[in-house]
């Protein structure tokens, strides 16, 4: 990959926490969302006393990663349009595609990092210790890869409307009640079950569990990977789809 | 007759301006529902003897603490940013005032949150909440008014001096709902962690909310609740006027009332 490209995904990364100080940064975003995952572990350590609390030690530690895949990669075009550079971005040569997956490398890297924290300090705290290997690392970067992704796709949606920030948090709870991290998804109505596997980290969850049961995990890791590509595909044609759609409506500038 | 003029039109602005944005709406309705659903599913299949309690009130307590932080607390941060902070500062009423109405009126409008989540375990769940100490119910519900309005004064006057407002709002919802027991008992928290549980009046309302709720009264845990949620409020109040004659210079020095 050329060097602009590494420029044009570092920067916009810079762009969005360099206004935060190292330790802001990390309050932010590495212990405000250790507070999440320990309210939820609690409240089973509390519900199911004698239930190995490894299951929602992972699931939670996974949705760490939510916090950056939506709010902060879904308000990319948000900001682009805030900032003024929409119009820009939309009219120069380059292409759109390029700018989008550009985004998505730092936002990985970064979410791959505070799961990987969470899982290490949740599973010290309040099950037994989780050792990393290169099977889990996979398994969490994919499930990055498809959470970034499902931001990215979100992220398109500012073409057309001015509540995202609203739509943002609705899709969260989306994958706090659907993801299967808090309670099996067997307990939910029939008809609701397919939100499930079509929402990431649903599969990169059960995939982990499976691991850690010693169970076969490939199958649920493949699932996470072609929900991750379904969305990235998702991305690339709304935002060909959505770009031209802004230009009728006249949502390219920030009034 | 001014002074509860100046009551009324200040909780009447905050129900407007609350009112008047989707994510506060959205916190107000959506939140609770969702709170609601999720902490049902995980106390299913549980043996905890209260857990409708805790599903209800606990989804109820999140929703108002949420709105609290997102709307009490914010609207500084917000004011700042729209340019009326400096104006509402040098306002011919008292600004503690101001902020104290305004906080009040939000947090009567964000006790909605209970309402929503009554309604919602009703319709999805068949969670029916029979009250059967009415008395001790109102007076724990009015002290959850006053305790969580009390609390909300010093973290707004942080946000005179800060401007990092979004990592203060989002670095006080959840440990609140973990150190003061909204869905779990806090003896379920180390104990040292439970120290700094017990000096917070959240604490000792959702207590007194928990024990107006049962069927047998324990009038002792009732009574000591009350009376420590009596006790942290004045030595809250106490705190509060130390810590604005601090804030009030902080803010004049640094001048911080503006966005720049």
């Amino acid at each position: 990959m050329s060097n602009s490209f590494w420029i044009l995904s570092w920067l916009p990364f810079k762009s969005e926490n360099s206004i935060s100080s190292f330790k802001e940064y990390f309050l932010l975003e590495v212990v405000s969302p250790i507070f999440n995952l320990s309210f939820f572990v609690l409240i089973a350590s509390f519900t199911r006393p004698n239930s190995d609390l490894n299951t929602w030690v992972i699931g939670n530690s996974f949705l760490l990663s939510a916090n950056l895949s939506l709010f902060r990669v879904g308000s990319i075009m948000v900001k682009e349009r805030y900032n003024g550079r929409l119009e820009t971005l939309i009219a120069s040569p380059s292409s759109t595609f390029r700018f989008i997956l550009a985004n998505t490398i730092f936002p990985v890297i970064v979410s791959t990092i505070t799961t990987i924290f969470g899982l290490q300090i949740s599973s010290y705290f309040f099950s037994q210790s989780i050792h990393l290997s290169f099977s889990l690392f996979l398994i969490i970067i994919s499930s990055m890869f498809s959470s970034v992704c499902f931001g990215l796709f979100l992220s398109n949606l500012a073409f057309i409307t001015d509540s995202l920030n609203f739509l943002l948090n609705l899709f969260y709870y989306i994958l706090l009640m659907f993801s299967g991290a808090n309670f099996p998804i067997s307990q939910l109505p029939h008809y609701l079950r397919f939100i499930n596997d079509i929402i990431p980290l649903s599969h990169g969850i059960t995939s982990a569990k499976l691991y850690l049961s010693n169970s076969n995990f490939k199958y649920q890791l493949f699932l996470e990977l072609l929900v991750g590509i379904f969305y990235l595909n998702l991305t690339i044609f709304f935002s060909f789809f959505l770009e031209k759609k802004a230009r009728q409506i006249g949502k390219l500038g920030s009034f | 007759m001014a002074f509860f003029q100046s009551i009324f039109y200040n909780v009447l602005l905050q129900f407007k301006m609350s009112l008047s944005r989707p994510m506060y709406r959205f916190t107000l309705i959506v939140s609770p529902i969702v709170n609601t659903m999720l902490i049902f599913e995980m106390f299913r299949k549980s043996n905890v003897s209260d857990a409708a309690n805790y599903i209800v009130f606990g989804s109820g307590l999140m929703g108002l603490w949420s709105s609290i932080t997102f709307s009490s607390i914010g609207d500084i941060s917000r004011e700042r940013y729209i340019g009326t902070l400096s104006t509402v500062y040098v306002a011919p009423l008292n600004f503690n005032l101001t902020i104290f109405y305004r906080i009040i009126g939000n947090t009567i409008l964000s006790s909605m949150a209970f309402l929503i989540s009554i309604i919602s375990a009703h319709l999805f769940f068949k969670i029916s909440m029979p009250i059967y100490h009415k008395y001790y119910f109102i007076i724990s519900f009015i002290m959850i008014i006053v305790s969580f309005s009390i609390i909300s004064m010093p973290i707004s006057y942080l946000m005179l001096i800060s401007r990092k407002s979004s990592l203060y709002m989002n670095m006080i919802e959840y440990p609140i709902f973990i150190l003061c027991g909204f869905a779990f008992p806090t003896n379920k928290l180390p104990a040292l962690i439970r120290f700094i549980s017990y000096v917070l009046t959240p604490t000792w309302t959702t207590k007194l909310l928990h024990e107006s709720l049962h069927k047998n009264l324990d009038i002792y845990q009732i009574n000591h609740a009350f009376k420590e949620t009596i006790l942290l409020n004045l030595i809250y109040c106490l705190f509060i006027l130390i810590l604005w004659k601090h804030i009030d210079s902080q803010v004049r020095k640094n001048a911080t009332l503006e966005v720049v």
